[in-house]
C-alpha cells in the first residue's frame, strides 16, 4: 500500500517549529519511513507546480506553520488546502499569530519606517524601502507583498486540527503523527493537547495557598524567583492559569512564569481577555476594604503592558485582532 | 405549588412569607408595594428576561407564594442597578429583597444557577479567590485539587464564572452566547 | 538578457531566491539574492517590558534562540546597569557554549557538510544526510544525533527547552544548576568533546585528502578579500559569549577594536529596494557597493571570521586544530569561503572544551544565581557571538523599562552583502554561454551554504531532493528551458 504523502509549509516563521520535529531525534526516521514527504520548502525540491499537479486531496495530511504575513503565503496555503486532506496548523503562529502578531500593534508603513528609516544603524538618505517590484535596467526582480495584518492559519483557509505551543514539544507532535496514521483522531477542530489549564500539571499547585492574592505585582527582575512557590502567589504575572496545558511546565520548571503560548481551554474565545480578567480577579483581595483610591492606582499601575502581555502570542486570534489603523 | 396559568389555592399560600422578608430587611417593606410596575418597567434584565419580573415577584411575595418565588431562577439576575428603589412611589427597596429572597432561597437548598464541571478543573483557584461568598472550596480528589461549590453559601453573583480561565464555571443566562447575542441584538 | 530563477534556495529563514541575468554571451551579468521575509521586531518590540525581551527575541529564530536569548540578557545587564553574579556567568557561558557545539554540528551534517562528504557533484538524491551516513556508517548519524542530544538536554536543564529557552535576567539567570545536573552536563560535555576530535578526523580524511575538494577550498571560485570581525576575550582569543569586537582588515592586521556598546561608532546599515534584509558594513571604510578589497566596507563574520579576527583559540585541543588550519591554507587572514566549514568544526571543539571546563567549576553549582538591579533602565546594548555571527541587541526604555526603541542587527545582516557578492562570483564563475547543470547549480547554492545563513532550518532532505528549478527565459519573456531536480 502506498504510504500517505505529508507536506511540511512554513508561513511567517522562525525555524523553531521545524527544529521541533527535528528533536525527534530518532523517531523523526521512523516517520520518515511510516509516510512520503512530498513538500518540505526548507529541505525538498518545492515548487507550487508540483503542488499544483497533485489531485485534489492526494496530500493525506499539510503541517502548516508560521502566519501569514506575505501575499506569497496565503497563496501557498490556500493551493495546499485544496491539496489536502487534512491541515494542521502547527505552532503558536498558525494556530493564534503568535509572536509575529504582536506587529498588530502596528502597520506596514510603520514597521517600514522603523526597520529601514529611523534604526540609528542604518544609513538611508533617500529613504529607500523595500518595493513589490525593482527595475534594475537589465530587468525587473520581485518581492512578494508585506500586508498591513497577520493573519492565523484559520483565518485564511479551513483548519483541521491544530498542534498548540512555541514550539509544539516532541511528545505531542508524535502523538499528533501517530493519530493522523492510525486514523484516531478526535473531532475536527480540536487542539491536539490536553484540555485541562497549566494549574493542573503544575509542580507548584501544590503548594498554592488556599486563597490567592495579588498584593502587589512584581516583574520578574524586580523579586529573587522562589523556585518553590506559585508565581501568583509572589505577585508576579502567569498565564498558566488561562492556558493549556501539555507543554511539561518548561519555562515553569526554569523558574521563570507562563507566557501562555500554548492558547486557551475549550471554550475560550479570547485569552487575553481571561487572562486580563484572571488577573484581575485576584489583584489586591485581602484588605480590599480598607484601601485608598491611591492604593488602587498603585497596584493597576504595577500591570506593565497589558496588551503585550495577556495577547503575547494570541493577538491575531483575539476578538480584536488588531489596533485601529489611523 | 400553584404553576403558571392555574387558579391560585388559598390553602398553599403562606401569609407569613412577606412577614419573614420583612424581618430580614426592614427597608423593604414589600406590603407597601401597589403593582404599579414602575419597577419593572425601568428593569433592564426584565428587558431582556421578562421572567425577571419585581412586580410579580413583590406580589407573588405579598400573595404569599413561597415556594414559587424561592424556586424561580429569575430571583438569581438582579443587577444591583437600583433603578427599582429609586423609582418606587412607595420607598419600597427592592434590590434588597432580591437579596433577601436569594439569602432565603440558598439556606433552604433551591440550586443557584452557577454549576462547576470539576472533571475539567485545572484546580488553579481563581474562582475560589474571587468568590465574595466563600462559596467555593479546592477538594482534593484521587490527588488532584477540584474546584467544589457550596450551593448553600452561593449567591449567583456570577463573578466566578467571569474569571474562571478555564470556562468551566456555568452561570446560567450568562453564557458567552448568551451575552454577545445580548451585545449583537440592540447594535444590530 | 536571459534570466535564471533559483526559487527558493535552502536554509534561509522564509524563502531566499536567486535571480540571475545573463548577457547575450550566455555569460552571467549580475546576480542577486533576495530575502523576502521581514516580520518587524525591531518595531513591534515598543511597548513591551524589557525583562520580556530575552523571551520574546527568541522567537526570531528556532534555530538560534539561544543566541538571542544571550545577546537580550547582556543587554538588559547593560540596561540596568546590573553586573551578573559570577556564577550567572558561568551558567550563561556554559549554556551558550553548548548550543554552539550542537547548532554547528547540525550544520556540517545535515546541511553544508553533505557536499564534502559525498560530494557537490554527486546526485541531488545523495548529498543529505542519509548520504553521508551511506558514505561513513550509521554509527556515525546515531553518533550526531546523541551529541545534539545530550548538548541539548544541557539547554533544556538551564534554560526548561532548547528551542525557545527562558532563564535570563538582568544581574544573572532565573534557576541554579544542582550537583546532579552538573554530572549530566559534564556527561555530556565528554560525550561532545570526543565526538567533535572525531568530526575534524573525518574532515580530514574526506576533504583534505581529496585533491578535489581542496582545490574548490583554496580556489578562486568561493574567495573573497574582506574585513572580518568576531569577538575577542582579554587575550585576543576567540569567545562567544563575551569580550570586545575585533575587526581586522582583508591583511590580516587590526583594523578596530571596541566595546559593543559603541558599536554605532563603527558599523552601519544598506537598503536596497529589492530585498527585504538590511547590508551591514564599515562606517569608517564607507558602502562601496557588493565589492570586496580594502576599500570596502564590506566585513564577514561566523567562524571563519572569527578565527581570523582573533589570535588563536582559549582551549588546548582547539588551539591545537586551528593552528593546523592555518598551516594548511597558508598562513592568516584566510580568505577562502569554503574554510568556513572547516572553522565551523574547530569553533565546536571549543565549545566543547569550554562547556567541560566550566562544568567543572566548583562555583557552577552556587545558589548566588542573580543580582536584583537597583538602577533606574535607559539604554543597554548586548552583543555575543551566534553561530552565524556578531549579533547585536540594542535597547532603549523609559524611566519604568518599557522599550522604546529596539535595533537589532541579526549575525547573518552581517554576511548578507558578502553572501550576495560569493553567489554573484561563484555564477560568473560557472555558469558560462547559458550553460546551466545540476551540478552547477548545486555549486552556486554551496557559496551561500558555507555562511550557514541565519534560520538555517535543521529539517535537511531526508529523503534527499533538493529544492531547485531553473527557469531560463528569453529576451521576450518566454520560458525556453526548464530544469528542475527532482530527485
Amino acid at each position: 500500500m502506498a504510504k500517505p504523502k505529508v507536506a511540511f509549509y512554513w508561513c511567517a516563521s522562525c525555524g523553531g517549529c521545524e527544529e521541533a520535529v527535528v528533536d525527534l531525534n530518532e523517531d523523526l526516521l521512523k516517520v520518515a519511513d511510516a509516510v512520503d514527504i512530498v513538500l518540505w520548502p526548507v529541505a525538498l525540491d518545492f515548487k507550487k507546480k508540483d503542488v499544483e499537479a497533485l489531485r485534489d486531496g492526494e496530500i493525506a495530511v499539510s503541517f502548516i506553520n508560521g502566519a501569514v504575513r506575505l501575499e506569497e503565503q496565503e497563496k501557498m496555503v490556500k493551493l495546499l488546502r485544496g491539496k489536502s486532506g487534512l491541515v494542521v496548523a502547527f505552532g503558536s503562529c498558525a494556530h493564534m499569530g503568535g509572536i509575529p502578531g504582536l506587529g498588530n500593534f502596528w502597520t506596514r508603513d510603520t514597521i517600514f519606517q522603523r526597520v529601514y528609516k529611523e534604526v540609528p544603524s542604518v544609513e538611508n538618505p533617500e529613504g529607500i524601502v523595500p518595493q513589490e517590484k525593482t527595475g534594475i535596467g537589465i530587468g525587473e526582480l520581485t518581492l512578494p507583498e508585506f500586508y498591513d495584518t497577520v493573519k492565523t492559519l484559520d483565518q485564511t483557509i479551513p483548519v483541521d486540527y491544530y498542534l498548540p505551543g512555541c514550539p509544539p514539544p516532541p511528545d505531542l507532535i508524535m502523538n499528533a503523527v501517530n493519530a493522523i496514521l492510525t486514523g484516531k483522531l478526535p473531532e475536527k477542530g480540536a487542539v491536539l493537547a490536553p484540555e485541562k489549564a497549566l494549574c493542573d500539571t503544575c509542580p507548584r499547585a501544590e503548594r498554592k495557598p488556599e486563597k490567592l492574592s495579588i498584593k502587589e505585582i512584581k516583574r520578574p527582575y524586580e523579586v529573587k524567583l522562589d523556585p518553590e512557590k506559585c508565581f501568583l502567589e509572589q505577585g508576579v504575572i502567569c498565564l498558566g492559569p488561562a492556558t493549556r496545558s501539555g507543554c511539561g511546565e518548561t519555562c515553569i520548571r526554569a523558574n521563570m512564569p507562563c507566557r501562555g503560548c500554548f492558547g486557551p481551554v475549550d471554550g475560550i474565545v479570547d485569552q487575553g481577555a481571561k487572562g486580563l480578567s484572571m488577573i484581575a480577579s485576584i489583584l489586591g483581595l485581602e484588605g480590599e476594604d480598607k484601601m485608598t483610591e491611591e492604593d488602587v492606582k498603585k497596584l493597576i499601575n504595577g500591570l506593565v503592558d497589558p496588551a503585550g502581555t495577556f495577547y503575547r502570542f494570541s493577538l491575531p486570534a483575539s476578538l480584536l485582532t488588531r489596533r485601529r489603523m489611523e | 405549588m400553584t404553576m403558571r396559568g392555574q387558579p391560585i389555592r388559598v390553602s398553599e399560600l403562606d401569609t407569613d412569607f412577606k412577614r419573614e422578608v420583612i424581618a430580614r430587611e426592614a427597608d423593604c417593606d414589600i406590603t407597601a408595594c401597589f403593582s404599579c410596575a414602575t419597577c419593572t418597567a425601568g428593569c433592564p434584565i426584565y428587558e431582556v428576561y421578562p421572567q425577571h419580573d419585581p412586580r410579580k415577584i413583590a406580589r407573588m411575595v405579598n400573595l404569599g407564594m413561597r415556594e414559587r418565588a424561592l424556586s424561580s431562577p429569575y430571583i438569581w439576575y438582579c443587577s444591583d442597578c437600583w433603578i427599582c428603589e429609586q423609582r418606587c412611589p412607595q420607598n419600597v427597596k427592592f434590590s434588597s429583597v432580591w437579596d433577601v429572597l436569594k439569602d432565603i432561597a440558598a439556606k433552604e437548598g433551591y440550586p443557584p444557577p452557577v454549576s462547576i464541571n470539576e472533571d475539567m478543573c485545572s484546580g488553579c483557584g481563581i474562582c475560589v479567590a474571587s468568590c465574595p461568598y466563600a462559596a467555593i472550596e479546592l477538594r482534593i480528589q484521587n490527588g488532584k485539587r477540584l474546584a467544589h461549590l457550596v450551593t448553600a453559601l452561593c449567591r449567583g453573583c456570577g463573578v466566578c464564572g467571569a474569571a474562571c480561565p478555564s470556562a468551566i464555571i456555568s452561570v446560567n443566562l450568562f453564557e458567552d452566547e448568551q451575552l454577545f447575542s445580548q451585545i449583537e441584538a440592540p447594535v444590530a | 538578457m536571459k534570466k535564471i530563477t533559483i526559487d527558493p534556495i535552502t536554509r534561509l529563514e522564509g524563502h531566499g531566491k536567486i535571480e540571475i541575468f545573463l548577457n547575450d554571451d550566455g555569460d552571467v551579468d549580475k546576480a542577486y539574492l533576495q530575502i523576502p521575509e521581514l516580520r518587524g521586531f525591531e518595531k513591534f518590540c515598543e511597548g513591551r517590558p524589557a525583562e520580556e525581551m530575552p523571551r520574546i527575541t527568541t522567537m526570531i529564530c528556532g534555530v538560534c534562540p539561544t543566541a538571542h536569548h544571550m545577546a537580550s540578557t547582556k543587554a538588559l545587564d547593560d540596561l540596568f546597569k546590573v553586573e551578573p553574579t559570577s556564577t550567572a556567568k558561568k551558567i550563561r557561558e556554559l549554556m551558550y557554549n553548548a548550543f554552539q557545539a550542537e547548532d554547528h554540528i547540525l550544520h556540517f551534517f545535515f546541511l553544508g557538510g553533505p557536499d564534502f562528504v559525498v560530494g557537490p557533484m554527486a546526485p541531488a538524491g545523495e548529498r543529505n544526510i542519509l548520504g553521508v551516513i551511506a558514505k561513513v556508517g550509521l554509527d556515525v548519524g546515531g553518533k550526531v544525533i546523541e551529541m545534539r542530544k545530550r548538548l541539548r538536554n544541557v539547554l533544556r536543564i538551564i534554560g526548561g527547552k532548547p528551542i525557545m529557552p527562558s532563564c535570563g535576567l538582568p544581574g544573572g539567570v532565573s534557576k541554579a544548576i544542582t550537583e546532579e545536573e552538573r554530572k549530566t552536563i559534564i556527561d555530556a560535555a565528554e560525550y561532545a568533546v570526543e565526538f567533535c576530535k572525531f568530526a575534524l578526523g573525518l574532515f580530514d580524511d574526506v576533504v583534505l585528502k581529496n585533491k578535489d575538494y581542496v582545490d574548490l577550498v583554496v580556489g578562486d571560485i568561493y574567495k573573497h578579500r574582506t574585513y572580518y570581525m568576531g569577538l575577542v576575550d582579554g587575550n585576543n582569543k576567540v569567545n562567544f559569549y563575551d569580550g570586545q569586537i575585533r575587526v581586522v582588515d582583508p591583511n590580516g592586521k587590526e583594523f578596530a577594536k571596541f566595546k559593543g556598546r559603541n558599536y554605532l561608532d563603527h558599523i552601519r546599515e544598506h537598503v536596497e529596494p529589492w530585498t527585504y534584509v538590511r547590508f551591514s558594513y564599515l562606517k569608517n571604510v564607507g558602502w562601496k557597493g557588493f565589492v570586496d578589497g580594502e576599500e570596502s566596507g564590506i566585513f564577514r563574520v561566523a567562524p571563519l571570521a572569527r578565527l581570523n579576527a582573533a589570535d588563536g583559540m582559549a582551549t588546548p585541543l582547539a588551539q591545537e586544530a586551528y593552528e593546523r588550519m592555518y598551516e594548511v591554507l597558508g598562513g592568516k587572514p584566510v580568505h577562502n569561503t569554503l574554510a568556513f566549514h572547516w572553522a565551523r568544526l574547530i569553533e565546536a571543539l571549543y565549545a566543547s572544551e569550554r562547556v567541560l571546563e566550566l562544568a567543572r567549576d566548583p562555583e557552577l553549582t552556587s545558589p548566588d544565581i542573580v543580582n536584583l538591579p537597583t538602577e533606574t533602565p535607559k539604554e543597554g546594548i548586548g552583543v555575543v557571538e551566534a553561530p552565524r555571527g556578531t549579533l547585536f541587541h540594542h535597547y532603549k526604555t523609559d524611566e519604568r523599562g518599557i522599550l522604546t526603541e529596539v535595533n537589532l542587527i541579526v549575525a547573518t545582516q552581517n554576511n548578507a552583502a558578502s553572501i550576495c557578492m560569493s553567489i554573484e562570483k561563484a555564477a560568473k564563475s560557472l555558469i558560462k554561454k547559458g550553460e546551466v547543470s545540476d551540478g552547477i547549480l548545486n555549486m552556486i547554492e554551496m557559496a551561500f551554504r558555507a555562511y550557514d545563513p541565519c534560520l538555517a532550518c535543521a529539517t535537511h532532505s531526508l529523503p534527499g531532493r533538493m529544492p531547485l528549478e531553473v527557469n531560463v527565459y528569453n529576451s521576450e519573456g518566454d520560458l525556453v528551458r526548464r530544469l528542475r531536480r527532482d530527485e
